[in-house]
């Protein structure tokens, strides 16, 4: 099953010119310092990995506030440089599990008062810029549509097209058929009999150790990242994919003279490295890499849910979560109905990451799973694991599919708008 | 004795570990799952001062109960945080309301003094640079992270032996002799009970009904919304009621969690969500905090008020159906008002009597009234008297 790679060293065809603008992230990846942000609990290094937004691991802090490094341009703002001081205190945070204000923590009770009031401070979260942005509230719109469609490839004639990579933002769906959407300066909710959603596909991590390491990216993120010239000649590449999707990972390579060192369906066992992702352990040993790049992805399946459709996890394989049913009024097309991930299963090891964004681990799940907390809806809570910013976009399937291992109910907790972030700011309307 | 509690929302959990202190055998039913009502949708302020006196003097109590939460669940942690609640005015007729109330408040030590507008701003420095306050109130205040206090009595409850029926939803009573014995449910079967208590939250009127019992309480939505984490930049709770109600604080988390209030939202069952409400949240909160935002909302959700005409709750035994008993009708109140209405009402339920402390939240204090309707109304007018 694993794909032997030749060593293809030499005869490398020339870079291809670099085409995309470049980033604070993409500068992050091209000078081998893809460590960017530090994760909450834990303080883990953290950086890019979907060079869309949406998984919102490489927050800085940029010339206008916070901002994700993979949204900014290269030049806009210096890569952050600073080590993190705390991140000893994330050594001895990972001996607690993520509710360690339980009992024995906040004890004794004289100090608990004060004991809150610093552990907000030791929050790894950016400040609040100092300066207000200038806020111009938008319009806000009620119309009624046919058809809406979320996602280019999808568009119909006649119908309220969504296209996020021109700039609209879709917000959610929400009861009485009525899609939210930032559209130009207005704030408009969309009433339609039709939706159509094409909402593509975000990475499904591989439930191993390390796979949040700095380094770790998706395949998109990968291809925008070579597009703007970040991926150097000679770059060691360990590719994880369903077989689908190596002839696109091979002419990434070849196109860009980067070294596939490993590509397999098959998880490997884990992914090692300090602050950034510096080798893979497979069955047959170490191999050294510089980039991890995972192929297998999870349908982007949130509107669809709030549309009030069903999903479940897949038997077959590696779990993803897929639909299985959708109100008659639904259409769900592309990557967002896949209902395979076309890869092995592995079991959730014990220190892989389930959550990046609240820093659960697999085994904060077990500990909670096994104090008696039985459904998924009160896992979420209890471990905050599927609430951070990216809202269990990395990482749904992967609680819900280490959940099911464990036998507790692992149907998909209430999907909730909004379906990315999006400032105050720039949600203000006169509604 | 044995009761059955319908509802597990903290006032439902409450009062099951309460019973238990007495030696009453408690079965809670819940319909989803523990706390999946309005106690994980709100945002947890426990306040002292209140409008009114009585309500006051009972919140006051009600606060201190919360400091004492933890031991009652056995040393667990409600992540109780101690802070202070900042209503700023924005109209002198706010002002002209509050300023009366100032003698009452140090009657019953609710901590909580009329300030000026810089001492506003200095205590919730976001303010700066949005609309002038005229005004404001400072108090002693805490906020308690709601999934962690619902979790402490939960897992304290199975721990003292209280049962669950999780997943099955009580569709009535079943009645003997005049009194209640038993609680039916969705699956058919029927639990004995000697009490039963609803503490169905917003749907406290559905089931009382179920029951053949009318209650003034009708539910009306209230939806709020969240941002990603950032480091601390305020401790207090913010409420104001000009030009409409809306609130804003900062969880332990780091989080920003906000919500302002459509006049015209209409009474009744509603937990879903909305996009007009992002617009006017974010536009409102803004024009007063505008270094806000940058914040990116991540989440929002929507619970509701389960509202009496008079905004008191009801809490104790339904006289037109001996053996049913009421813990509901928070109008917006029910984390800071749950755990001391659940311990007197556990004592009631005992057979040690009834507190006096809660003389003005007995539940048939609307027989016989002509008008039961909970009516929309300005804060100020419908909370103050
Ligand atoms: C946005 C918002 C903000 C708020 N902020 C605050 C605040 O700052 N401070 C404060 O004190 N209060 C606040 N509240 C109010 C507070 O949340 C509620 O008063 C409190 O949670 C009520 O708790 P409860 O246990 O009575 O009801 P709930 O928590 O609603 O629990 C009722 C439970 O009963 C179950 N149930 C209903 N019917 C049945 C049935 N027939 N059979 C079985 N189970 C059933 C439901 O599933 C639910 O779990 C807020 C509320 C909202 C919506
Ligand atoms: S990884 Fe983002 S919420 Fe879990």
């Amino acid at each position: 099953m694993c794909y032997v790679i030749t060593n293809n060293d030499g005869g490398f065809p020339a870079p291809v010119n670099p085409k995309l603008p470049a980033t604070v992230a993409s500068e992050a990846i091209r000078s081998d310092a893809p460590a960017l942000s530090s994760s909450f609990r834990l303080r883990r290094p953290r950086g890019p990995m979907c060079a869309k937004g949406y998984c919102s691991q490489c927050e800085i802090v940029g010339p206008d506030g916070r901002a994700l490094a993979c949204q900014v341009a290269a030049h806009a703002a210096p890569p952050p440089t600073q080590r993190d001081l705390l991140r000893p205190l994330g050594l001895i945070a990972a001996f607690f599990p993520p509710w360690f204000y339980e009992r024995r923590f906040l004890r004794p009770r004289r100090l608990r008062r004060l004991s809150l009031h610093v552990l907000r401070h030791l929050s790894s979260a950016g400040p609040l810029a100092a300066q207000a942005p200038a806020v111009r509230p938008r319009r806000y719109e009620e119309v009624e549509v046919e058809v809406a469609v979320v996602g280019a490839a999808a568009a119909e004639p006649g119908a309220f097209v969504v296209d996020p990579d021109s700039g609209d933002v879709p917000l959610g769906v929400y009861p009485g058929r009525t899609l939210g959407v930032l559209r130009g300066d207005r704030l408009i909710a969309v009433r339609f009999e039709r939706l159509v959603l094409a909402t593509g596909s975000y990475e499904r991590l591989p439930p191993i150790p390390g796979n949040d390491l700095p380094g770790v990216v998706g395949i998109q993120a990968a291809e925008t990242y070579a597009g703007s010239g970040a991926l150097r000649r000679g770059l060691r590449v360990a590719a994880w994919a369903p077989r689908e999707q190596r002839r696109r990972i091979e002419s990434l390579a070849t196109s860009h003279g980067l070294r596939l060192v490993w590509m397999d369906d098959r998880a490997p066992r884990a992914i090692r490295g300090r602050r950034r992702v510096r080798a893979i352990v497979t069955d047959r040993g170490r191999i050294p890499c510089d980039l991890f790049v995972v192929g297998v992805r999870q349908p982007a399946l949130e509107l669809a849910l709030q549309a009030g459709a069903t999903a479940s996890l897949t038997t077959d394989g590696l779990p993803i979560l897929a639909l299985d049913d959708t109100p008659p009024w639904l259409e769900v097309r592309g990557e967002a109905a896949a209902t395979t991930s076309g890869v092995p299963d592995v079991p959730a090891a014990c220190d892989a990451m389930a959550c990046l964004c609240e820093d659960v681990r697999v085994s904060d799940l077990k500990a909670c799973v096994a104090q008696g907390f039985h459904q998924a809806e009160l896992v979420k809570r209890r471990t905050g694991a599927m609430t951070g910013p990216c809202q269990g976009k990395l990482c749904s399937a992967t609680v819900l599919a280490t959940l099911r291992e464990l036998g507790v109910d692992a149907a998909p907790t209430r999907a909730r708008p909004l379906a990315r972030p999006v400032t105050l700011g720039e949600l203000a309307a006169d509604a | 004795m044995r009761s059955v509690i319908v509802g597990a929302g903290i006032a439902g959990l409450a009062l099951a570990v309460e019973l238990r202190r007495h030696g009453v055998e408690a079965t809670v039913v819940e319909a989803r799952y523990p706390g999946a009502g309005n106690s994980s949708r709100n945002v947890g302020r426990v306040r002292r001062m209140q409008l009114t006196p009585d309500l006051t003097e009972f919140s006051c109590r009600a606060s201190d109960k919360w400091t004492r939460v933890d031991e009652i669940t056995g040393g667990r942690n409600p992540l109780l945080y101690p802070t202070r609640y900042v209503w700023v005015l924005y109209g002198e007729d706010e002002r002209e309301v509050v300023e009366p109330m100032q003698p009452m408040w140090d009657e019953h030590d609710a901590r909580a003094r009329v300030v000026e507008p810089s001492e506003v701003l200095s205590a919730v420095p976001v303010l700066q640079g949005g609309q002038r306050p005229v005004g404001g109130v400072i108090g002693d205040a805490a906020i308690v992270h709601h999934d962690a206090a619902v979790y402490a009595y939960y897992l304290f409850a199975r721990e003292a032996g209280v049962r669950f029926e999780i997943g099955v939803r009580a569709t009535g009573v079943e009645v003997t002799g005049g009194h209640v014995s038993g609680v039916v449910l969705a699956d058919g079967r029927t639990l004995p009970a000697d009490a039963v208590v609803n503490a169905a939250g917003g749907r406290s009127g559905e089931f009382a009904r179920a029951c053949g019992v009318e209650i003034p309480n009708s539910p009306i939505r209230r939806e709020v919304l969240v941002t990603e984490p950032s480091k601390p930049f305020m401790t207090p709770a913010v409420t104001f009621y000009r030009p409409q109600e809306g609130w804003f604080n900062q969880t332990l988390r780091g989080e920003l969690v906000a919500g302002v209030v459509d006049v015209d939202e209409p009474f009744g069952m509603n937990e879903e969500s909305s996009v007009k409400f992002l617009g006017r949240t974010a536009r409102v909160v803004l024009e007063k905090a505008p270094r806000l935002a940058e914040l990116r909302v991540i989440r929002q959700w929507a619970g509701v008020y389960d509202t009496t005409p008079d905004k008191r709750p009801l809490v104790g035994e339904h006289s037109e159906l001996p053996g049913l008993f009421a813990l509901n009708g928070w109008s917006g109140r029910g984390i800071l008002l749950a755990p001391l209405s659940a311990e007197l009402l556990a004592r009631e339920i005992a057979g040690l009597g009834r507190d006096p402390l809660l003389r003005s939240f007995d539940p048939n204090r609307f027989a016989g009234r002509d008008s039961t309707v909970t009516a929309h109304s300005d804060y100020y007018s419908g909370y103050a008297h």
